[in-house]
């Protein structure tokens, strides 16, 4: 990891905010500052947010996509093993093989794996559920999940240090700015 | 003004062309071949394109129903659509003929009398019900799409949003009596070239089939003048993908609906249900069963699933070219079976079907021609026009 | 504001009312959850649990002396269980309708109602759930209808729609519930962070696995969200053509109609939404809070879809007589006069008239903005719903194939305490709900109220003079 002027007992520093359009705004101008690590917090998804930030991922999707698929796969080859081969039985004349029979089955696990790809791989690509995280040691923030936008630079960041971003936190015109400390 | 109108000039030419060649070749091979085949072939052509006359009149329905703002750019291409219906209720005249009659329909011949199932339905399956239906069905429909053409050109010329109020309150009740029209009119044309046969589904899938053709239409076509006035910026990735996206679901809901009346009588396999599967399946028929699961649903589904094709004109454009060639095959599908073992299409076919399109896009093109390509209007699409 | 006389109806109405901001919107239904409940909502919860133990009563009774104690018999072997089975799990469908299809149609007027919605999905599949498993007659074993291997080698029939059901149900109730708690996280961090009891925060907390609404975790947040949404959509609709298939699969007259699956899922709707709109306008009035959210303009549009679907259900009505009688087989034409004319007409007509004619009302706007009106057509249509599979079932088994195997049914009042029991059930779960869960999705509450009004007027806090109606924003929204 390539370090800064680190200073480990700090998470970051972190400016609030009254409005998302506010937030947006500091957040284009982080970015344009030469911060990488550094994150936004909000009551509600603010669209277009990410994309001022700098951040581009479409990993979820693919999840979803795998998933179903082994889903797809993984129901038909059941029926398939237990009807077809393991079981076979005459059920009215049809093939052993009689897919048209196979197919709601096969849809409904298709539907079920994907679903939980789409809920696991969100919770574990945001590194949920993680009870505690330095940002909660801030005072102000417990409205961020009510009505106040917040912004944060992180200590990771190698261009990070506790003046020099606090600074440049002021310079955006937040309500306030503090430090995130660790513990 | 509108550039747009120097192309579609152009392919109305076109068409005219191809019109008159591919209904000259029918009806030369009409002579050569046999009349009972040249009809056959022609009843193909007609009632693939009647699919996009009526999923016009659907989806101006549709659009006038639930306004929304994907319709706008595409309203005057489905209602123009919808006016040709009166023309095709003209091309269908070879077929009510009593010739044509025969050639088609088992119901009208000599040995139907014999039949205790063709004669326990003789009330429905009867020429003269088959005519006056025939009017009632055109009737109707030509009235619905008269009436919301006349009033969105006046709304053009005056500007008096109350036609708009005035479309929603006749389209929304023309959608019940379209539903109703068009399940029995595909009764009457489609379901009863194999007259013991019957499915209850038949209705819904023919009416998703037609306007999920006319929407891949409509959409390949202002997709191909987006450089040209009035539709040079307005079409936007907001469009494209709401288009690819309704294309997607009515993909999938035709599948929905085709799967759900196979499986059903797959399951049942009752003699006079299935023998429509079992002729579908018989041979190389198969291999086209099996084609229009692969490239009718398959291919569209995995492709229309991504948004990158949404957002890239060109790739939706060749997507629709495949579905609207699997739309043809799949309207093969349903008639062919009844009149040949083979699936190999005759030349008469192909004949039939660039020589009713020819004329039928003439038409189309003309109605398109007659007013502003774009609503006049219509704050929704200024606001998106002159927004960016 | 105050001096207006009459209320903007429809969808001129707006969809959040009176002065809101961030904080107003969290505080008044973020409150009903954190606060003690009104004064009524003891006597309705009590009322909601005497119910659901005459349930639980029936139940007992059941294990006890098995399904002779129920109405069915030869040739009716599906019944009330059946019907109310399937009754319940259309009334599921609407909440993810509202939930997903109108989320991925960018319908705003979903948000209001989606959670509740949702609430009511998830206790209606449980109502549903019970029928058929006890229907088994030793529900003990009803872990024999999952292909667990066994040493007596034996597997469950895949080629079997009962079986789907297993798979359809089980799935649409694990999903909903997947996407349920995933709309809840945000909201259980809100509050986690108002609470001021350690319980209460402690709880919250947990179930808000730590969320802490970062934008990172927003942008994948919603990717989850919308994918899930896109993955319900054709689960519900594969889920009642499923049930549908229950009966279409066979050969009995009346049953097996091909137009069945989607003519099923129009049904579901129809009745979710009767049966949302028969739950919406008691919570208004019980919490009136609400009243700012759940608006006329919610009203308005749940009747229209009301009225759509009523349509497409009764085009299934029409094509089922009009193909039995194009059929020209002597089965199915006998199926449809035996409804018109048969011993169970009564119902076949009660039925046209509670879902073909009367929510045709509906075409009106002076009816859809009307409470009293619009709530004794959903009421009406409950019963309808209801009614039709009485008649799709049990009439159609009654007289299928030979005359001499021909019977009667009707249920006992073993069947109508199950069947009420799980009514209160549901009441009781509902009012469970309210009490412990935020009825109404905040964030996207929050998210709702800033693109209506903050981007385009500022931030006063205040709902401008002048409300957008919902296509205005839409578009203003896309472009």
């Amino acid at each position: 990891m390539a370090h800064g002027p680190i200073e480990p007992q700090y998470h970051g520093v972190m400016a609030e905010f009254e409005t998302p359009e506010q937030v947006m705004e500091a957040a284009e101008k982080t970015r344009s500052a030469g911060y990488k690590q550094f994150d936004c917090y909000s009551p509600f998804p603010i669209h277009g947010l990410s994309d001022a930030m700098g951040v581009e991922e479409a990993k979820v999707p693919w999840a979803v996509f795998i998933g179903g698929f082994i889903g797809a796969l993984s129901g038909m080859a059941l029926q398939i093993y237990v009807n077809s081969y393991d079981y076979p039985m005459n059920v009215g004349g049809r093939d052993d093989l009689s897919w048209p029979y196979f197919i709601p089955v096969a849809f409904e696990v298709t539907i079920l794996f994907a679903a939980f790809s789409a809920l696991l791989s969100m919770l574990g690509l945001n590194g949920l559920p993680r009870p505690h995280h330095p940002v909660f040691n801030v005072p102000e923030f417990a409205r961020a999940s009510t009505d106040r936008f917040f912004l944060c630079i992180e200590a990771q960041d190698p261009k990070f240090d506790l003046q020099g971003a606090s600074d440049f936190l002021k310079s955006l015109n937040p309500l306030s700015v503090s430090p995130v400390s660790n513990d | 003004m509108e550039q747009a109108k120097a192309k579609i000039q152009q392919a109305r030419t076109m068409a005219i062309g191809a019109g008159v060649v591919g209904l000259g070749a029918l009806i030369a091979g009409s002579f050569m071949v046999s009349k009972e085949h040249a009809i056959q072939s022609y009843h193909y052509g007609l009632i693939f394109w009647l699919f996009l006359a009526l999923g016009g009149l659907g989806l101006t329905l549709l659009h006038h129903t639930v306004k929304g703002k994907w319709g706008l750019p595409l309203i005057r291409m489905f209602e123009s659509s919808a006016m040709t219906l009166p023309l095709v209720a003209l091309l269908f005249i070879p077929i009510l003929l009593p010739e044509g009659m025969h050639a088609l329909f088992e119901w009208t011949h000599e040995e139907a009398k014999s039949d205790r199932i063709l004669q326990g339905k003789a009330y429905w399956l009867n020429t003269t019900g088959f005519y006056v239906r025939f009017v009632i069905y055109f009737v109707i429909w030509t009235f619905w799409a008269y009436m919301l053409w006349k009033w969105s050109t006046e709304q053009d010329k005056t500007g008096n949003p109350a036609f708009a109020q005035k479309r929603v309150n006749f389209a929304a009740p023309g959608i019940v009596v379209f539903m109703l029209s068009a399940t029995l009119a595909m009764t009457d044309w489609l379901m009863s070239l194999q007259p013991h046969w019957f499915s209850t589904m038949y209705g819904v899938i023919m009416a998703v089939s037609q306007v999920y053709v006319m929407m891949g239409l409509a959409v390949w076509l202002i997709l191909g003048w987006r450089d040209q006035a009035p539709y040079k910026g307005l079409i936007n990735p907001s469009y494209t993908r709401d288009w690819g996206n309704l294309l997607f679901t009515f993909t999938v809901f035709w599948t929905y609906v085709s799967f759900s009346q196979m499986l059903i009588q797959y399951a049942g396999n009752l003699p006079e249900e299935i023998s429509y599967y079992v002729q579908r399946n018989k041979g190389s028929w198969n291999v086209v069963s099996t084609a229009i699961a692969v490239l009718g649903f398959f291919a569209p589904f995995l492709i229309l699933l991504s948004p990158r094709v949404k957002r890239l004109p060109n790739l939706l454009r060749s997507t629709i070219v495949l579905i609207f060639v699997m739309r043809a095959v799949h309207v093969y599908w349903e008639i062919k079976p009844v009149f040949s073992e083979s699936p190999t299409p005759h030349w008469m076919d192909f004949a039939a079907l660039v020589g009713v399109g020819g004329i039928w896009l003439a038409v189309f093109f003309t109605n398109l021609l007659k007013r502003p390509l774009l609503p006049q209007h219509e704050p929704r699409l200024q606001e998106v026009a002159h927004g960016h | 504001m105050q001096e207006t006389i009459k209320p903007p109806m429809g969808t001129d109405a707006p969809l959040i009312e009176g002065k809101q901001n961030y904080e107003t919107i969290t505080e008044k239904i973020g409150g009903i959850v954190l606060k003690s409940p009104p004064k009524i909502w003891y006597p309705l919860f009590a009322l909601g649990f005497a119910g659901t133990m005459v349930m639980v009563f029936t139940i007992c009774w059941l294990l006890l002396r098995g399904i002779g104690i129920w109405g069915v018999n030869q040739p009716v072997g599906w019944g009330f269980d059946i019907i109310n089975f399937v009754w319940w799990i259309g009334i599921g469908h609407a909440g993810t309708l509202i939930s997903a299809i109108l989320l991925l149609l960018r319908q705003q007027w979903r948000t209001s109602i989606n959670r509740f919605s949702e609430a009511m999905t998830i206790f209606a599949v449980m109502c549903a759930g019970m029928f058929p498993l006890l229907h088994t007659g030793r529900p003990w074993l009803d872990y024999w209808l999952f292909p667990l291997p066994n040493w007596l080698a034996m597997w469950p029939q895949f080629r079997s729609p009962l079986l789907w059901d297993v798979f359809a149900v089980s799935t649409y109730f694990t999903v909903s519930l997947l996407f349920w708690y995933t709309g809840l996280i945000p909201d259980f961090a809100s509050l986690r962070d108002r609470a001021k009891g350690k319980i209460a925060q402690l709880i919250c907390g947990t179930l808000s696995l730590g969320w802490r609404g970062s934008a990172k975790h927003w942008m994948r947040y919603e990717s989850a969200y919308l994918l899930l949404a896109g993955l319900s959509t054709p689960l519900v609709l594969s889920v009642h053509s499923v049930v549908s298939l229950d009966f279409a699969t066979s050969i009995v007259p009346g049953w097996h109609v091909t137009v069945f699956p989607p003519y099923f899922v129009a049904g579901a709707i129809y009745a979710g939404f009767a049966m949302v709109i028969t739950l919406a306008v008691p919570f208004r009035m019980i919490y009136p809070q609400l009243k700012d959210y759940i608006t006329n303009h919610h009203m308005d549009m749940m009747a229209k879809v009301m009225l759509a679907t009523g349509l497409i259900v009764f085009y299934g009505y029409m094509m089922e007589a009009f193909y039995s009688f194009y059929s020209a087989n002597q089965f199915e034409t006998y199926m449809i006069e035996n409804r018109f004319w048969g011993p169970y007409s009564g119902t076949y007509w009660a039925l046209m008239i509670c879902n073909g004619l009367i929510p045709q009302l509906l075409w009106f706007p002076r009816f859809r903005h009307n409470l009293f009106w619009l709530y004794g057509v959903s009421m009406v249509v409950n019963v309808g719903m209801w009614l039709e599979r009485f008649v799709i079932i049990s009439v159609s088994l009654h007289r299928e194939y030979k005359p001499s195997g021909w019977g009667f049914y009707a249920g006992t009042q073993w069947d109508w305490s199950m069947f009420i029991g799980t009514i209160f059930f549901f009441v009781m779960m509902m009012f469970l709900f309210a009490r412990f869960m935020p009825m109404i999705a905040i964030f996207e509450m929050r998210d709702l109220w800033h693109r209506l009004y903050h981007g385009k007027s500022g931030h006063n806090g205040h709902a401008p003079a002048h409300v957008p109606n919902s296509a205005e924003v839409t578009s203003k929204e896309d472009a």
